[in-house]
């Protein structure tokens, strides 16, 4: 291989011009010699003779670095773009464009990207704001936000005239700087130097002309001595960097998004779509959750809030692990329909009573849900219609059919009889409720007897000319809620003989329960199923669907964990189960032969659901799994990502009770059944 | 059949059927005495709660051609009445809807006073 040293110049001098890609022969050469690559050195030694390509050595590393560049190399030829070819012994970097991104992406890298640099990835974060484009603030609201935090506040100010024109409104200016005036006097303060608190204060907060009142506090504050003191009394943190961050914080409230990033934005969206998951969660019943349940979201970081990270990877979703969906066992024990059901507020026992004149009290064993007698009481003459136990679960109030002119309240734990109420032998106490001291309660019916009364079985209290059908006392404590037959719900206050109108209902209201908050009131209205009311607007919430309720009372609850689900009995012989938000059943559950009267939910084992009906059984539900019941243990590994249906097992007889009702669900992804 | 759910018409003279004293209607919804029934003196209401209806049937009455169905109590299914539901006649007209109680089937007792 010759090289001739004048040619190689001239060509490499021809290189550097920019001009270059003319129709001049020695583009065609590079061509070739970019085609043939490496084999150049061959095609240069065969060819022979011509100086260029004689250039062999050199030329064709050169070429070798252009070919190695790639896609740049076949532009080169031919376009005007011989200039970057030029620029390929300098930076790389260059030649490669920033990726073209459309507004929604370049969000979501800025969001990205501030999450990183929260986590501290300064250098990642840097490439990526180079590589895509984008970035993450505006510099002046940089430069404001470093000031702040560093406690600089003349920079700050600057910089915040700097962005006025990109704030929305002009009184955000001004409150923004009313907030750095009254950081920067309180660090005065702090300081000790009173002299520039006070010109501070007269200089340039007051002429702002902003929250005249806390301007008149924070001239208050000048004469708390000690800095102790004064961080006491006005709940500051002190001038530290956790106060500018705080203050930045609040600050950032102010800036629209495009010029500085709201804080955290990342780690918010992502706590709300977990919180929306689980708030659509069909049968979610556990108490750990992968969210722990926080009103308030500011100052709260994602770790602080998201209990499971598996509900990141995979949809949260539960199955039925805790959820009552199979009939655990049925009990034969009374003799005649039985009527009512209910649990005691500390979930321990179980009451049913019905036609068969006997009050039966179970002890329930909340890990087996299994119940045991525990006493049978007899002494009624007529059917027991109505249970109502103290909120102390000690004792409870049988009351009896409309003809039986008195009530019998039992001592639950010894079986003992602990009063008789009985006024006078035309009066019908069909109903009862107990007031938070377990020491008064209210009884009423349909005959217009509407007493309250103490554990001796004295009536204290008379409300006249009101036919109850149905008691609950409200969470004050002082005022009961009452349904009459004129379809409405009234609260009475007995004592100082109030009362006032609470709703109407176009139809009977044949029972009505309260949840725990006392805010709302599950209705069972006759023809019409079940209503949810709220009690403090007084409007109708949610109607719920697919019960049957003409003929006969039917009694419903709220259960579940914090009370997110609705159950009920129905004249179709099934027991029906709604979720809280939606109108139609997430389960129907079937098994009974005859009407179902009542069922009551375990106010402390949210798994468990009792229900008796006419057939004369009391059956217990609970999830299909009874080895699954140890809900905080196993909740933590269950939740999240698990199909429902993988648990019903196909060969147990208990399964079959089981239904789904897809006449009546529609868009349930349901594997079995 | 579990606890029947009884509702009550209120009023200051309830109507009560006779056999099991289920509140049937009251004295604000009577609109006229002047009827007869199998059984003799008959009452027009207005309003009734608790009672079931049979299916409807032609019958030729007195004053014309009507379709009733009869009336029970829901409690204990006595035989209480008749609905009128449709009345051929235009002057019959103002019975449609309306029940008819024989006397004799029904009790009338005071009712209490109500707010």
């Amino acid at each position: 291989m010759t090289l001739n040293h004048g040619a190689f110049i001239d060509i490499l001098a021809s290189w550097e011009d920019p001009h270059y890609g003319g129709a001049s022969p020695p583009p065609r050469k590079k061509l070739k010699r970019t085609q043939g690559g490496v084999g150049c050195d061959e095609s240069c030694s065969s060819g022979g003779g011509k100086t260029e390509e004689s250039l062999g050595g050199t030329a064709s590393m050169q070429h070798q670095t252009e070919v190695t560049n790639g896609a740049s190399v076949p532009q080169l030829n031919g376009s005007s773009d011989g200039g970057s070819a030029v620029t390929v012994n300098g930076v790389k970097d260059e030649t490669k464009k920033a990726l073209k991104l459309d507004p929604i992406n370049r969000d979501m890298v800025r969001l990205i990207g501030q999450h990183l640099a929260n986590l501290g990835f300064q250098s990642t974060v840097e490439q990526l704001m180079a590589e895509s484009g984008c970035r993450l603030d505006h510099p002046e609201a940089r430069r404001f936000k470093s000031s702040v935090v560093e406690g600089d506040w003349q920079a700050a100010e600057a910089a915040l005239l700097e962005l006025q024109s990109m704030l929305n409104n002009t009184t955000h200016l001004t409150e923004m700087r009313f907030l750095i005036l009254e950081q920067k006097y309180m660090e005065l303060l702090e300081r000790g130097d009173d002299i520039g608190a006070l010109n501070c204060l007269r200089g340039e907060i007051s002429p702002l002309d902003h929250n005249i009142s806390r301007v008149h506090r924070l001239s208050s504050l000048i004469f708390y001595n000690n800095p102790a003191e004064l961080k006491k009394a006005t709940n500051w943190l002190g001038s530290g960097p956790e106060s500018h961050m705080a203050l930045m914080e609040r600050l950032s409230a102010y800036l629209p998004p495009s010029v500085m990033l709201p804080p955290r934005r990342l780690e918010r969206l992502v706590i709300q779509s977990v919180q929306h998951q689980v708030a659509t969660c069909e049968f979610h019943n556990t108490s750990i959750e992968p969210l722990l349940k926080v009103d308030n979201l500011e100052g709260l970081s994602l770790s602080d809030v998201v209990v499971s990270s598996s509900c990141l990877l995979t949809d949260h979703h539960c199955g039925k692990e805790h959820f009552p969906s199979t009939c655990l066992y049925t009990v034969t024990e009374h003799m005649d329909e039985v009527l009512v059901a209910a649990f005691s507020p500390n979930g321990r026992y179980l009451a049913t009573a019905g036609k068969d004149f006997s009050l039966l009290i179970w002890n329930v064993d909340n890990t087996t849900l299994k119940i045991s007698k525990r006493h049978c009481l007899d002494g009624h003459n007529f059917s027991i219609v109505f249970l109502s136990w103290s909120h102390d679960s000690t004792k409870i109030i049988a009351c009896m059919h409309e003809d039986a002119s008195e009530l019998i309240v039992w001592d639950a734990e010894r079986g003992k009889q602990v009063c008789k109420v009985s006024d006078s032998t035309s009066d019908s106490l069909t109903c009862a409720c107990w007031y938070k001291d377990n020491e008064r309660f209210v009884c009423g019916g349909l005959r217009g007897q509407f007493y309250l009364c103490n554990l001796e079985g004295a009536v204290l209290e008379r409300w006249e000319g009101v036919r109850v059908q149905s008691l609950a006392v409200h969470a004050d404590g002082k005022t009961v809620l009452a349904s009459d037959t004129h379809r409405r719900i009234r609260g009475y206050q007995l004592e100082t003989v109030q009362d006032y109108s609470i709703l109407q209902e176009d139809h009977g209201i044949m029972t009505f329960s309260l949840d725990t908050t006392g805010r709302f009131a599950l209705l069972n209205v006759t023809t019409q199923g079940l209503h949810l009311w709220d009690l403090n607007s007084r409007t109708l919430v949610r109607r719920f669907r697919g019960a049957t309720q003409k003929h006969c009372t039917i009694h419903s609850c709220f259960g579940g964990i914090n009370q997110d689900f609705i159950a009920s009995g129905s004249e179709d012989h099934k027991v029906y189960i709604w979720h809280r938000n939606q109108e139609l059943p997430v389960a129907v559950l079937s098994g009974h032969q005859l009407p179902v009267n009542c069922v009551t939910w375990n106010p402390v084992q949210p798994s468990m659901l009792v229900s008796v009906s006419d057939d004369r059984t009391i059956r217990i539900w609970g999830p299909s799994q009874t080895n699954r019941l140890n809900r905080d243990a196993d909740a933590a590994s269950t939740s999240g990502g698990l199909s429902d249906g993988d648990d019903d097992e196909p060969d147990s007889p208990r399964a079959s009770n089981f239904q789904f009702p897809h006449s009546l669900i529609s868009g349930l992804d349901i594997s079995s059944h | 059949m579990g606890r029947v759910y009884i509702e009550h018409p209120g009023g200051s003279k309830i109507f009560s059927c006779g056999e099991c004293c289920t509140p049937v209607t009251n004295r604000k919804s009577l609109i006229s005495t002047r009827f007869t029934g199998a059984t003799g003196r008959a009452f027009l209401f207005s309003s009734v709660v608790n009672l079931i209806y049979s299916s409807v049937q032609a019958r030729m009455m007195l004053t014309g051609r009507h379709m009733v169905r009869d009336v029970s109590c829901k409690y204990c299914s006595a035989k209480l009445g008749w609905i009128y539901e449709f009345a051929t006649d235009e002057s019959q007209r103002y019975k449609e809807g309306c029940v008819i109680l024989e006397r004799a089937l029904i009790v009338e007792t005071d009712g209490i006073e109500e707010l």
